[in-house]
């Protein structure tokens, strides 16, 4: 073979390789471009699409006259893309040029480099998603921001919508406030198609409202390049707007209710209560259920939750000595009813005992029934004299409901307790608001439970039912229970549901929905004579007895009780407690026509007579067209 | 010849497929290349380049490539100076890593790399070794001579560190050494012994695993084993470097389809997933904008050329024609399998230009050169021509 053929086939053998080659790259580019093309299509277009959500705007709320109580604000926010870095500790990890970055925008935004560290390292968030930087964010801020953008890559302004409340801290604990949802909520199946940068209702009507409120958000289906940047916009669905809610709290009742509970705290720290913080006035509509007014103080301002409220805050808003400002006291808090459940106490007289309202007790100050041993007072040490079922609840006098507790302790048939349940003690209203607790009704069932681990204890004795009879010791009610429980008293038997929401409406105001008062399910079931006889016992309270002195020249006609709940620890020789007793009242009016029951409880103030009356006088005076004053009163009562 | 004979100069000089091949090449990577660049600067110098190219093509047809089989010693020495030329002092231009692989000419902002033009002056540098044994290389003292010889430049390549063109080196000299006549038993114990080598280069490398750099290796970096086997697992493992590369390679040329997206609607080409799209990636942006269409007509265009080469070297009047011809089609070749082969995960991810595609001038001045040498072979071959007399000549 010559050394031309000889190379001639060595040319060859490369000329076949690169065939080889040549074929081998045209199939695998007929595979990836011919065989798998869709899926790699798919890949490329899910590369450049990004699902992002814009939130609906928040439904408004507003009183029953539309007066508007939370309504929304426009506001900026400045997202940024997150860090690739799990903490501050890994901060070294990053470049340069990106330490640089969080440093210019941590100066630029007034967070320290380790907040922009924490916010934009959070995982709740998809990767690719923007984190929420700041909000709130003055518009100098954002026009630098907007103007240097350049030197602050994929940081990007959104405008937003944020809570406002119009009217300050006025019943804060009714409308509540909002906050960005927590990783417990997102956990809830309430808030299964929730996202981590949605904003829900943490309490009060926010939260009860949360569905209705929230709307339905936007969703834009975005094209993006490599480094995540916008590049246009494929697809836009707008996001709906929440709706509206009207309340059916009157914000005019609310703030003179809030103003007689701060004057009403006043009153008793001058009078010498110095422990008086806190009080709660619930106003309901008797013929329909409706909640006017529900106030508590101390209060706070919701404004302070609108970008997540800082640690030290929330700790001083929860600390024991904060009086608690955050707890909604008219469904969360438990008083003894005190002397305002001797109304309840003569539903069973009349209706279990069939005692004749003639029927007279001599009130001696003390009270022996179950023997010599055991002493019971009565409020007014020097006693009351004969006592019949009126003057008793006139007077406020304990030694007749003393000798009612024992023919009830005797009959074992727990009758008293049967009355409280049936005008809604010992259970929730089923208000539409979060936090409302039950109360109690104390019984044999109860105590055994509650003494459990204490044996000696377990036993239901005599002396319980005799405190049961005047509404102290155990037996416990929240302040909205006891504006309920009035209202059958007030329109002759009917218990209405107590409604907070008035209606639903969209956002060009058109009604969407409006409730309608609701009968409870539990009805009182007594006698018209029973009512009779409470009623005009509660009227001569007002024209009589210890509620004369804060009516006085009252020119609306009220029904209602005082009450003087005794809390706290008492010295076994003295008989002294450690504590100042809650002062109560609860009144209906006017009380041939009923239309709102109001009850006020302040908190380590004295007899009821002398704060909490004038506190209701002053609710009234409003609800009446009156002149709204502060009246000086007296009571001595419990 | 009282007369220019327009034909006969033709027929004598002029190659006419490898020139149309050569044209629409330079054609279709010029006009793919703007759109790729999306009008920038870089697409003027690259048609510099071409002009460059086209220049030094027309000397090297014009020269006669037989005259520098005697040209040796300073060919080799023009090899190892384009080699360590980026060591140099003022032409120099390290990159921060240390990476010396290209020069500039100081005020003109141009950057060359040598390494691309020392593949032409290492294939006419073995070509000349390798001619002297007249096409029989039959012992293991000459196998060593040339291997050894051809083993310093690159080594030159490897001190840079350019691992990508010190393979296109080896690939030049295995495909040259085949050609000009080794036995199959010597070619045998090299690739035995290089791959033996190059694992045990492996070995050595793991044993350096965290002494001196935390976490890493001494001699072949994490990031560069990351590059090497991206592909076996088609970058599963490390999705986010080297894989992330490879996927997106492959999913722009995969959602290309059989027409593409058309020029500059590329996706995944403009919004910036493909890096390096005007250089080591810009065939991920040809499957991705041209679709399998456009791909294959590349190929055809690369087989036609590689063809064409291959017949130039069979026409050869001599061995070191034939040679040169077969250094630039290995060359070739294997730049299109690693470079294509690449960005379809059928190759480690090692940064070799795209014959005629690639953004790069040094490359492109270096492959359009490349054809004035297959050029200058053609012009050289013997050839009948008519004489007056009507009877043929072999002019050689």
């Amino acid at each position: 073979m010559t050394i031309e053929s000889r190379i001639n086939r060595r040319l060859f053998v490369l000329l076949v390789m690169v065939i080889v080659i040549v074929v081998v790259l045209a199939f695998r580019l007929w595979t990836l471009q011919i065989i798998q093309h869709d899926y790699f299509q798919n890949r490329a277009d899910n590369n450049l699409r990004r699902l992002s959500t814009t939130a609906s705007i928040r439904g408004r709320i507003f009183d029953r006259n539309g007066n508007p109580l939370v309504t929304n604000r426009p506001t900026m926010a400045v997202m940024a893309p997150a860090l690739r870095i799990k903490n501050f500790e890994e901060f070294d990890q990053l470049s340069d040029s990106q330490q640089q970055w969080v440093h210019r925008l941590a100066e630029t935004l007034d967070l320290s480099p380790e907040e922009v560290v924490a916010r934009l390292t959070t995982t709740r968030e998809g990767p690719l998603d923007l984190r929420l930087l700041a909000i709130d964010v003055p518009m100098p801020t954002v026009s630098y921001l907007v103007e240097h953008s350049n030197e602050f890559a994929g940081v990007e302004i959104e405008a937003r919508a944020v809570r406002q409340y119009p009217e300050g801290n006025l019943a804060a604990h009714v409308l509540g406030y909002a906050g960005n949802i927590s990783d417990k909520e997102l956990n809830m199946a309430a808030f299964a198609d929730y996202i981590p940068s949605d904003v829900v209702g943490k309490t009060g009507a926010e939260r009860a409202f949360e569905h209705i409120l929230q709307g339905v958000r936007g969703t834009r289906v975005l094209e993006v390049n490599a480094q995540g940047h916008l590049q246009r916009v494929i697809e836009e669905t707008e996001p709906t707007a929440g709706q509206d809610i009207y309340l059916t709290i009157c914000i005019d009742v609310s703030r003179v209710a809030q103003q007689a509970l701060a004057d009403a705290l006043r009153t008793a720290q001058s009078n010498g209560f110095t422990d008086a913080q806190a009080g709660s006035a619930v106003v309901m509509d008797v013929r329909t259920g409706e909640v006017l007014a529900m106030v508590n103080l101390p209060t706070y301002y919701p404004e302070e939750f609108i970008d997540g409220i800082p640690q030290e805050r929330w700790a001083e808003l929860t600390d024991e000595d904060s009086n608690f400002p955050l707890t909604n006291r008219a469904i969360s808090s438990m008083y003894p009813p005190a002397s305002t459940f001797k109304s309840f106490m003569t539903f069973a007289i009349v209706d279990k005992l069939h005692w004749e309202p003639s029927k007279s007790f001599r009130c001696e100050g003390t009270w022996t029934g179950f023997g010599e041993q055991w002493p019971w007072r009565c409020w007014l040490r020097t006693g009351h004299g004969w006592m019949d079922m009126y003057a008793s609840t006139i007077h406020s006098c304990d030694v007749y409901f003393y000798e009612a507790g024992r023919a009830f302790y005797l009959r074992e048939d727990e009758e008293i307790q049967a009355a409280a349940r049936a005008f809604g003690y010992g259970e929730r209203t089923g208000i539409a608001l979060p936090g409302e607790t039950r109360g109690r009704v104390p019984d044999a069932e109860w105590k055994a439970y509650w003494n459990r681990d204490f044996p000696e204890y377990r036993q239901w004795v005599p002396g319980d039912t005799v405190n049961l009879s005047i509404g102290q010791g155990d037996m416990l009610a929240t302040p909205l229970q006891l504006a309920y429980s009035h209202v059958p008293i007030a329109n002759g038997g009917t218990a209405w549901q107590p409604q907070i929401l008035h209606s639903i409406r969209d956002n060009r105001g058109e009604i969407v929905r409006e409730m309608e008062p609701t009968l409870s399910e539990n009805q009182p079931e007594f006698s018209d004579q029973a009512f009779l006889i409470v009623q005009r016992a509660l009227r001569r309270v007002i024209t009589d007895g210890t509620g004369r002195s804060a009516f006085r020249g009252f020119p609306i006609q009220v029904a209602g009780k005082t009450g003087t709940a005794e809390v706290g620890r008492r010295d076994p020789v003295t008989g002294e407690r450690d504590q100042d007793s809650h002062a109560l009242f609860v009144g209906y009016a006017p009380a041939d026509n009923p239309q709102y029951v109001a009850a006020v409880i302040i908190e380590h103030a004295g007899g009821g007579g002398a704060v909490a009356g004038p506190a209701v006088r002053q609710i009234f005076a409003h609800l009446f067209g009156q002149e709204v004053e502060l009246v000086l009163a007296t009571d001595d009562s419990r | 010849m009282s007369r220019f004979d327009f034909i006969g100069a033709f027929n004598r000089w002029v190659h006419p497929g490898l020139l149309v091949v050569l044209v629409l090449l330079i054609t279709y990577g010029a006009v793919f290349l703007q759109t790729a660049v999306r009008g920038d600067a870089s697409w003027m110098r690259q048609i510099q380049g071409i002009v460059l190219g086209l220049i030094l093509m027309a000397i090297a047809w014009m020269f006669d490539y037989r005259k520098l089989q005697d040209w040796l010693m300073p060919l080799f020495l023009i090899n190892i100076i384009l080699l360590i030329s980026p060591r140099l002092p003022l032409i120099g231009q390290p990159t921060a890593a240390g990476v010396y692989r290209s020069i500039g000419i100081a005020g003109t902002g141009i950057s060359l790399q040598p390494s691309e033009p020392a593949k032409i002056a290492m294939i006419l540098l073995l070509g000349a070794i390798i001619a002297r044994y007249g096409g029989s290389i039959d012992n293991w003292r000459t196998f060593g001579k040339v291997v050894g010889l051809s083993l310093i430049p690159f080594f030159a390549v490897m001190t840079q560190p350019d691992l990508g063109t010190a393979l296109v080196f080896i690939i030049i000299m295995l495909g040259m050494l085949f050609v000009g006549g080794a036995k199959a038993r010597h070619m045998t114990a090299l690739i035995v012994g290089g791959t033996a080598l190059i694992a045990l280069v492996f070995w050595a490398n793991s044993l350096t695993y965290d002494t001196v750099r935390p976490g890493d290796h001494l001699l072949i970096r994490n990031y560069q084993l990351t590059r090497l086997t991206a592909f076996l697992d088609q970058g599963a493992a490390d999705p986010h470097r080297a894989g992330y590369d490879l996927n997106q390679s492959k999913i722009a040329i995969g959602s290309g389809g059989m027409t593409g997206k058309g020029l500059g609607e590329g996706t995944q080409s403009q919004l910036d997933f493909i890096s390096e799209r005007s250089t080591d990636y810009i065939f991920s942006v040809l499957g991705e904008e041209t679709g399998f269409v456009g791909t294959t007509a590349l190929l055809g265009l690369y087989l036609a050329l590689l063809v064409i080469a291959l017949a130039i070297g069979s026409t050869s009047s001599d061995l070191y024609g034939s040679l040169l011809c077969a250094g630039i089609v290995s060359m070739w070749a294997f730049q299109i399998l690693q470079n294509i082969g690449m960005t379809m995960g059928l190759m480690p991810i090692t940064g070799i230009p795209l014959p005629f595609m690639s953004y790069g001038l040094s490359a492109i001045v270096t492959n359009i050169l490349a054809c004035g040498v297959l050029f200058s072979v053609w012009s050289r071959r013997p050839y009948l021509s008519r004489t007056r007399g009507g009877a043929h000549e072999i002019t050689v």
